[in-house]
C-alpha cells in the first residue's frame, strides 16, 4: 500500500494505518533530527513530535508534494525551532561541562559502555568540534549540508524539501561547505572538552 | 596550483570528480602545502564522524511511543470518538454488573449433577445369605 493510501484510510478514521507510516520513516526522521541535535535523547523526542505534528496535519497535505518530502519539511523546521529554543541551554551546559565532564557524557549517549574511555573522549571531542561548526551555519545552509551529508538527498530533492531552485542548493552548499571547512579548521578541537 | 584553486576544487576532488588532470595538480598541492593538507583532513574526519552518526537507529519502543502520543492526542482532537470521561466509570460499573448477572442466570439454568454411590463390581454381584456371620464365627 503506497503513502497516499494509507493518507486517505486514515483520514477516513483508520487510524492504526498511521503506525505503517511510522515504521516506514521513522529512521529517516530521527537521523535528520539527528544531524541538527547530535544527540539521541533529544532526536528520539523530536521524531516523536514530528509525527504528532504530520497526524494533526495530515488533513491538510494535499499530496502535491510526496509524503517524504512533506515530513522532511516538518522535521526540519522541528529541529531549527528546536535548536533556537536550547541554545542558551547548550551555552549552560557547555559553562557546566568546564567544571564537570558528567553532564556532557550523558547528553551525548552515543558511545557504547565496553568502548575504551580514550576513544570515547577523543570522539566526544570531535564530535562536539563538528556540531560547533555546523551550528554556527546560518539556517539554511545547515539544512541544505544536513539534507545531504545524514540523508544523503540530491540537490533536486533538497530543493523540494527547501521550495528553492535546484541551482540556489548548488549554491547553497557550496557556500555551506566552505564556511563549514573554515569552521571546523578555526575550532581548536582540544578546547572544545 | 596556490591555496585558493585547491580550496575551489577540493570537494570535487574528494568527490572524485575532477579530470585527471586537476586531480594530479590538487594532490601534488596537498602533498607540499601543509596548511591545505591540514584542511582536507579535518574534512574527512568530519566525513567519518557524519557517516558514524548515520549509522546510530532510534530505540526499538520509539514507534510504540509514537503511537501511543497519536492515540492521546486524537482523543484530545476528537473526545467524540471515545466515552465522555464523566460516563467512563458508569460504563465501567454496568459491565461489572452485566457480568454478574449473565453468570447468575448461566449458573440456574445448568443442569445439577448427580451424585451416585459406586459400588464396586464384586460387592455388587456378592449374594448377602451366603455370607457368613461375623458374629457368630466370633464365638466359635
Amino acid at each position: 500500500m503506497n503513502d497516499n493510501e494509507l493518507i486517505e484510510l486514515i483520514l477516513q478514521g483508520d487510524r492504526e494505518k498511521f503506525g505503517t507510516l511510522v515504521d516506514r520513516y521513522s529512521q529517516m526522521v530521527f537521523r535528520t533530527c539527528m544531524g541538527f541535535v547530535h544527540n539521541r535523547e533529544d532526536a528520539e523526542d523530536l521524531t516523536q513530535e514530528v509525527f504528532l505534528r504530520a497526524f494533526q496535519s495530515l488533513a491538510g497535505f494535499k499530496g502535491k508534494s510526496s509524503f517524504p518530502t512533506w515530513i522532511y519539511r516538518i522535521a526540519v523546521n522541528a529541529s531549527l525551532n528546536f535548536k533556537r529554543k536550547h541554545s542558551g541551554i547548550s551555552l549552560f551546559e557547555r559553562l557546566e561541562s568546564l567544571f564537570s565532564g558528567e553532564k556532557s557524557a550523558e547528553k551525548n549517549p552515543v558511545f557504547s559502555l565496553t568502548d575504551d574511555p580514550e576513544k570515547i573522549l577523543i570522539e566526544r571531542e570531535h564530535s562536539l568540534w563538528l556540531q560547533r561548526a555546523l551550528d554556527s551555519l546560518p539556517a539554511n545552509q545547515r539544512t541544505a549540508i544536513i539534507l545531504s551529508k545524514y540523508e544523503d538527498l540530491s540537490q533536486k530533492e533538497i530543493s523540494e524539501i527547501m521550495n528553492l531552485s535546484i541551482g540556489a542548493v548548488e549554491a547553497l552548499l557550496q557556500r555551506a561547505k566552505k564556511n563549514l571547512r573554515e569552521r571546523l579548521s578555526a575550532g581548536d578541537k582540544k578546547k572544545l572538552i | 596550483m596556490n591555496c585558493k584553486l585547491c580550496h575551489e576544487n577540493l570537494d570535487a576532488y574528494h568527490e572524485g570528480k575532477l579530470t585527471p588532470d586537476m586531480k594530479t595538480l590538487v594532490e601534488a598541492h596537498l602533498k607540499t602545502c601543509e596548511a591545505c593538507s591540514r584542511v582536507y583532513d579535518e574534512w574527512l574526519l568530519a566525513e567519518r564522524i557524519i557517516a558514524s552518526e548515520k549509522t546510530i537507529e532510534h530505540g526499538p519502543f520509539l514507534a510504540t511511543r509514537i503511537m501511543a502520543a497519536v492515540e492521546n492526542r486524537d482523543r484530545e482532537l476528537n473526545p467524540e470518538r471515545g466515552l465522555p470521561g464523566i460516563l467512563r466509570p458508569v460504563f465501567i460499573t454496568l459491565s461489572v454488573a452485566a457480568a454478574l448477572f449473565a453468570g447468575v442466570v448461566l449458573g440456574k439454568w445448568s443442569v445439577g449433577i448427580e451424585i451416585q454411590e459406586r459400588i464396586p463390581v464384586e460387592f455388587a454381584m456378592a449374594d448377602d445369605n451366603a455370607l457368613e456371620s461375623v458374629y457368630l464365627l466370633s464365638n466359635e
